[in-house]
């Protein structure tokens, strides 16, 4: 196997009190799509900010190929950008809504410095919009003129436009009517595929991951609770919060007739239970889970869980 | 296969129990200095103890049809039809009349509980302040009915809660306040649109069986708006399915998620990710804009089945409960 694109060793954020990403270890694939999966509040959007270096961490090593990302600056921080691009939930937020869609996608070409002269970048922004499925009359139009999953396009162009090696997209479906959401979704799968892009998919939506995802991290509380391949997690779950939060969809199999698999509600990031961070809501909870913090260990075929259960 | 549907072999059983009825129900908006139709020739109807399922995408019509029928709609809009409540006639009331109606009789849960509840007063002032008006209780009689009905949505130390403010509860406590204040004043109708969106997917299992089981206890009916067919496959015993402002289906949650009849029903469930990694069938294109739909059939530009004869408007069975609006539907309707 070959070094992983991205990684992160111990990676923690912390705002104030609030205890926001803790100690997390990423190991991004080369040319493979991660899914970072967790309800509100488990830190994966702020694992996303942390590695592209939008927000700073408290501690903890990022790498990034073969540099420390944590330590570049300035000018070697801005080259590194052109390699790391995001995609938002909003496209409408994240698009610049007085810029026109043709320098929208030259734009960052220009910061970048790719290619010779306005011809060539205005060339490069028609191939990407055809590549996305938009029509080269898109270029001389504005954000607010295209529908949802239109503007999400162009969010995807606006990537690709400096070529790089890691795409962080963080909910980039969850705005989007069903209909388009399938189309989004082939389209990022699609574009994945034709540049050997790693991506870094951040998502609630547990149907959707297991889409568009080869390996899986579930977060909960900060940390990653559960990792593996995605078959493994999706058919093996191996943690009592993997478990239930598969199960807990609509549709699946119910206990006593109820939905609910999990009491209670996520306590706050800044009164994380001692020990296990899960046991104030696992059924299965025992006196060590109070006191000791379960380890991730080993279950067998590249999967990985933290719970004390999986030593008895 | 299709599933038996319970409702085609007795309707006269539940006819008498109906709580709710659109009878060609449509709604018009000024826009632009014209009146633009955006929900179209609606009806259906909710009966006590069942949920109907009101689904569709985003500008389908869906949230509209659920404000006119509380009497809501937005300023300047124009609501036709006939719409009954508990046997009365409510379109041609006053808003006075129709205000008293819709606290009493008609409970709404809002998807965002933080726009729906006020941010600045406490708790229990908002849910007495409802109880006193419509059931006409004293405050201190208004504030035991609150504490009751807080204990019923599962919500621990009501007394403490009433003398907070809803920014201090979570998301899902939010939706349970939201849930009582709804039900505080002993509705036979409660509409919900999109209430478990906004949640996180186990908090979301725990609101649905909340309201299955206040539906039960209580023998409420529910109209249930939302997007997600599993939520309508799981929790609802009818479906209405709307395209465009038009109602393009209409039979059991189960036979419309399961066996679906018309094609863009079909499609919003083939476009959802299961278990395979298969390609995604999306549909095609994107749904038209409000004041601008097709001509005839308004799914016809996105539909690989449309022909000629989809150019003019498909009508939809008045008198089954199980119905399509399609001139080549999946499935022939039993």
């Amino acid at each position: 196997m070959t070094a992983p694109l991205l990684e992160t060793r111990a990676l923690c954020k912390t705002f104030g009190k609030v205890q926001a990403v803790r100690s997390v270890d990423l190991a991004l694939p080369r040319g493979r799509t991660f899914g970072l999966v967790g309800e509100s509040g488990s830190g994966k959007s702020t694992v996303a900010r942390l590695v592209l270096r939008l927000i700073e961490a408290t501690s903890g090593d990022i790498r990034f190929g073969d540099e420390d990302l944590r330590r570049l600056g300035g000018e070697a921080l801005r080259r590194r950008r052109r390699r790391m691009q995001m995609i938002f939930q909003d496209p409408y937020g994240s698009l610049n809504g007085r810029m026109t869609v043709g320098e929208t996608l030259v734009e960052p070409q220009l910061v970048h410095d790719i290619g010779t002269g306005g011809r060539a970048r205005r060339d490069r922004a028609r191939s990407l919009l055809r590549e996305v499925g938009l029509p080269d009359s898109a270029m001389d139009r504005f954000p607010h003129e295209f529908s949802g999953g239109q503007r999400q396009r162009i969010a995807i162009a606006r990537a690709l436009a400096t070529d790089p090696e890691l795409i962080v997209a963080d909910e980039p479906v969850s705005a989007l009517d069903v209909s388009v959401q399938a189309q989004i979704l082939n389209l990022l799968g699609d574009m994945q595929r034709e540049h050997q892009t790693t991506m870094l998919f951040i998502s609630h939506d547990l149907r959707v991951v297991r889409y568009v995802c080869d390996e899986i991290a579930v977060m909960y509380l900060g940390e990653i609770v559960e990792r593996g391949p995605r078959d493994r997690v999706y058919d093996r779950p191996a943690h009592p919060y993997t478990q239930a939060l598969l199960t807990s969809a609509p549709g699946s199999p119910r206990k006593d007739g109820k939905r609910a698999k999990l009491a209670g509600e996520i306590p706050s990031a800044d009164a994380i239970p001692t020990g296990c961070a899960f046991r104030s809501r696992c059924p299965h909870a025992f006196d060590r889970c109070k006191i000791e913090a379960p380890r991730m260990q080993d279950v067998g075929g590249g999967q990985t869980a933290a719970c004390h259960l999986l030593d008895r | 296969m299709k599933m038996t549907d319970p409702e085609t072999t007795m309707p006269a059983a539940t006819a008498s129990q109906e709580v709710m009825r659109a009878e060609g129900l449509s709604v018009a908006l000024p826009i632009d200095g014209r009146m633009v139709p955006v929900v179209t020739d609606v009806s259906f109807g909710v009966s006590r103890g069942e949920a109907v399922a009101l689904v569709g995408e985003s500008g389908c019509g869906k949230s509209m049809t659920a404000s006119a029928i509380i009497g809501l709609p937005p300023r300047g809009a124009q609501v036709t039809g006939r719409l009954i409540v508990n046997g009365r006639e409510v379109l041609g009331l006053s808003p006075r009349q129709r205000r008293k109606l819709c606290g009493n009789e008609i409970g709404f849960i809002f998807q965002e509980p933080m726009t729906a509840l006020h941010p600045t007063l406490r708790i229990g002032r908002q849910m007495t302040d409802t109880i006193c008006h419509n059931l006409g209780l004293s405050r201190r009689a208004a504030t035991e009915r609150a504490v009751e009905i807080l204990d019923t949505v599962g919500i621990p130390r009501p007394r403490a809660i009433l003398q907070g403010y809803v920014h201090q509860l979570s998301g899902g406590m939010r939706q349970r306040v939201m849930i009582a204040l709804a039900l505080s004043c002993e509705p036979s109708l409660v509409i919900a649109d999109e209430p478990t969106t906004a949640l996180d997917v186990t908090i979301q299992a725990q609101v649905l069986d909340l309201m299955e089981r206040m539906r039960k206890e209580f023998d409420l009916g529910m109209l249930f708006i939302t997007h997600d067919l599993e939520v309508v496959r799981d929790f609802c015993d009818r479906a209405v399915v709307m395209y465009s402002g038009d109602v393009v289906e209409r039979g059991s949650a189960a036979g419309v998620t399961r066996a679906p009849a018309h094609p863009y029903t079909r499609g919003l469930i083939e476009a959802v990710p299961g278990e395979t990694t298969d390609r995604l069938v999306p549909i095609p294109g994107s749904v038209p804009q409000i004041g601008a739909w097709p001509e005839g059939c308004r799914f016809a530009p996105r539909c690989a089945r449309a022909d000629a004869k989809c150019r003019t408007h498909p009508p939809l069975d008045a008198e089954n409960p199980t119905a399509v609006r399609c001139w080549h539907p999946l499935e022939e309707i039993a």
